[in-house]
């Protein structure tokens, strides 16, 4: 979960296939053009290094492998954008305070993050190519049976980008089989942009161990509610693959 | 309906049946004398090995590093169990396989455990039929 690897010197890679996509041109809470889609397709790679229990460095780099939208032309019809390549990189030193109680174990976080403008310029663009700063705070803990997480973060562009904040919720049900271990999560997240974007999506998520070293997790989140502050594309579903290795 | 509400009224039926949910069945409260009773059946079960409370051991995922700090002790017998180290996340009981007459250093496993992340509490041991616990070095008054 996220408390791995919580041991000093333990270190991780992982790999996470996205899939997303959106029906809708929105525009405040309205459709604006209905059947106007998107489709995103990143692959995302991410290391952790835990060299004290209290103090990590996580690394994430997304990578379009392909992204397209339709946009009106002007004339009534679609016009084609496609965005591909180098995301932005994000760093982050998560800080965490663990505890330990008889039949629970939890950490609050505190996580100073930088975003590092990597992406190009294209048609248009899935990530900003601006420098970010952030802040992110957490609180997890987990029984034998059961996960919780909740937590917020925030991110100011130095750009002229609207301040993101994303809340998280997120509850997991765990269980033993057959030497391996895994859970059931039912995981919502709240994104708001102050240019008067927001969205809410939710959807069930699998993790499951399947050995010391290698973690699994797949998960589905549908957008229960989509408000765009700017003319942009809403109302999906996003599916995430990842595949992970910790030592 | 919004959708949002759909979400919500779902999030509160998922809180209500998870919190049910998450109660463990067999041991309903991990307390000492629930552990006391497992770490008495463990014992008399396997002969060579050491077997520990760690407080806070109650996600296997995250535990992994436990084995990966104890499992290079010069005193674990890597053939048995997983690289010598067996783990219990309902009981929060560890045990470490020993090599032929072999015992555990309480400070070394002590150190292992608090590098992985948990708290080693006591150890135990079986005298006559009764069960002994012994305190790590950290946890003495």
């Amino acid at each position: 979960m996220n408390m791995m690897p919580r041991w000093s010197g333990g270190w991780g890679v992982q790999t996470i296939m996205e899939h997303r996509t959106e029906r809708d041109l929105l525009l405040g809470g309205e459709v604006a053009n209905k059947g106007f889609g998107e489709e995103v397709n990143v692959l995302h790679l991410e290391g952790v290094y835990t060299w004290r229990r209290a103090v990590r460095l996580t690394a994430k780099l997304p990578y379009v492998l392909n992204a397209r939208r339709e946009m009106p032309d002007g004339s009534g019809g679609k016009m084609i954008q496609r965005d591909q390549g180098l995301g932005d990189l994000t760093l982050a030193l998560p800080l965490k305070k663990y505890f330990n109680l008889d039949g629970r174990s939890g950490s609050w976080s505190f996580k100073p993050m930088l975003r590092v403008p990597l992406a190009g310029e294209d048609e248009y663009q899935i990530y900003d190519d601006a420098w970010g700063t952030g802040l992110g705070l957490s609180y997890e803990f987990e029984t034998y049976r059961m996960f919780f997480f909740v937590g917020t973060s925030g991110w100011l562009y130095r750009e002229d980008k609207p301040f993101e904040s994303q809340s998280s919720l997120d509850l997991g049900y765990k269980f033993e089989a057959k030497g391996s271990n895994g859970a059931i999560l039912w995981e919502s997240d709240f994104q708001y942009k102050d240019d008067g974007s927001e969205t809410l999506l939710a959807g069930p998520a699998f993790y499951w161990n399947l050995n010391d070293l290698t973690h699994m997790r797949l998960e589905w989140k549908h957008d229960f509610h989509d408000r765009q502050g700017v003319l942009d594309h809403g109302n999906g579903d996003a599916f995430k693959l990842s595949i992970g290795w910790v030592f | 309906m919004p959708k949002a509400w759909t979400w919500l009224i779902g999030m509160l039926l998922l809180t209500g049946s998870f919190t049910l949910q998450a109660a463990p069945k067999k041991y309903p409260e991990v307390n000492q004398e629930v552990r006391a009773k497992a770490a008495t059946v463990v014992l008399k079960k396997t002969e060579g090995i050491a077997l520990l409370y760690v407080k806070g051991l109650c996600c296997p995922s995250c535990a992994l590093g436990v084995r990966s700090k104890l499992s290079k002790l010069k005193f674990v017998d890597k053939k048995r169990f997983k690289k010598g180290i067996d783990m219990d996340a309902e009981t929060q009981l560890v045990t470490i396989a020993l090599k032929e007459d072999q015992s555990i250093d309480p400070a070394q496993v002590e150190k292992g455990i608090d590098d992985a992340g948990y708290v080693a509490i006591e150890w135990y041991t079986l005298e006559g039929a009764t069960l002994k616990a012994h305190p790590f070095p950290k946890q003495k008054p």
